[in-house]
């Protein structure tokens, strides 16, 4: 399983106010392979990843990240149950799927398929 | 890694499950076997494994997906129905959407193990809590109330000061979304 995160490179680009067409002038790393890395539809050979990071003023240490935490499910639903009981004491109940498709709506967003589906749930 | 045993094992699962947090969990499990890629489960499934009251709409996960992807989803049964969305019908007759809204995750992720050898990507919580104030900043009383039900479900567990330090970097890359200012008025209400 691999960790490498295109969406940190993407960041680090982006925290520089480069345009992956200024990264491709000054590092010769074509405009559609820093895409593809970036979101993660190929994985980089490292002497890429350096050589895009050394344009970012940036190292390898800059994309690591701890390891991520391991829960288990039933621990999660644990919390969760104790958790949906605050809430209601805190007076904020069930979320209303309804208000949140309406909203979605409104966007311009098709909810069609979703409405369908929650009304298959009994 | 694709592994169509295993996904098929994973369906199995959802078809089993008896509550949304189960079916939702399984069903993006068996998608992630399906696919060559890892898949990361976020959005309201991810929110719903936090609070329990959400009651999400769809199944969205992270990945991207190459032709070969999208054929063995279809044979194991998810209903291609435009771009990235799918439809899975259970054997029960209830319908589970599955979205992929990118191909990569905005943050870090988790790992949430469902069985003794099965363990699925979530979103991890910070992530999870700064996505939610990002939508809060559309100035409506559903998507605030939704960030206040998760920050508060995760007051005890979540890392505060590092949500606190990426509102801020965000905050000064964008200062027009306001998202300190949004982050501010959850915070209150949540406490």
């Amino acid at each position: 399983m691999s960790y490498f995160s295109g969406g940190k490179l993407r960041l680090l680009r982006e925290t520089k106010r480069l345009s992956m067409a200024s990264v491709c002038q000054m590092t010769g790393v074509s405009v559609s392979s820093i895409s593809n890395i970036e979101t993660g539809k190929t994985d980089p050979r490292m002497s890429t990843v350096t050589q895009l990071l050394s344009c970012y003023g940036a190292s390898l240490r800059d994309l690591e990240s701890t390891p991520p935490a391991v829960v288990r499910l039933e621990e999660l639903k644990q919390r969760s149950e104790r958790a949906a009981e605050d809430l209601e004491t805190f007076d904020l109940g069930p979320s209303n799927p309804d208000e949140r498709l309406t909203r979605k709506a409104m966007l311009g967003l098709d909810t069609s398929i979703e409405r369908d589906a929650m009304a298959s749930r009994v | 890694m694709r592994d169509l045993q295993a996904a098929k094992k994973a369906l199995e699962r959802a078809e089993q499950s008896t509550n949304e947090v189960d079916r939702s969990v399984w069903l993006a499990k068996a998608v992630d076997h399906a696919i060559s890629r890892d898949a990361v489960l976020v959005g309201g499934a991810a929110v719903n494994l936090h609070t329990a009251v959400y009651k999400p709409t769809d199944v969205d996960l992270c990945a991207y997906l190459d032709e070969d992807d999208r054929t063995e989803l279809n044979r194991l049964g998810f209903k291609h129905l435009q771009d990235d969305h799918f439809l899975y019908t259970f054997r029960d007759g209830e319908k589970w959407p599955v979205e992929f809204p990118d191909s990569v995750v905005d943050g870090d992720v988790m790992l949430v193990s469902l069985d003794v050898d099965e363990v699925l990507t979530v979103i991890s919580t910070e992530s999870l809590v700064l996505d939610r104030i990002r939508q809060a900043t559309d100035g409506t009383e559903v998507t605030f109330n939704e960030a206040v039900r998760l920050c508060r479900a995760v007051m005890d567990t979540a890392d505060w000061a590092l949500i606190e330090s990426k509102v801020d970097e965000e905050n000064h890359r964008a200062p027009l979304l306001r998202l300190r200012e949004t982050y501010e008025r959850i915070s209150a209400r949540a406490h």
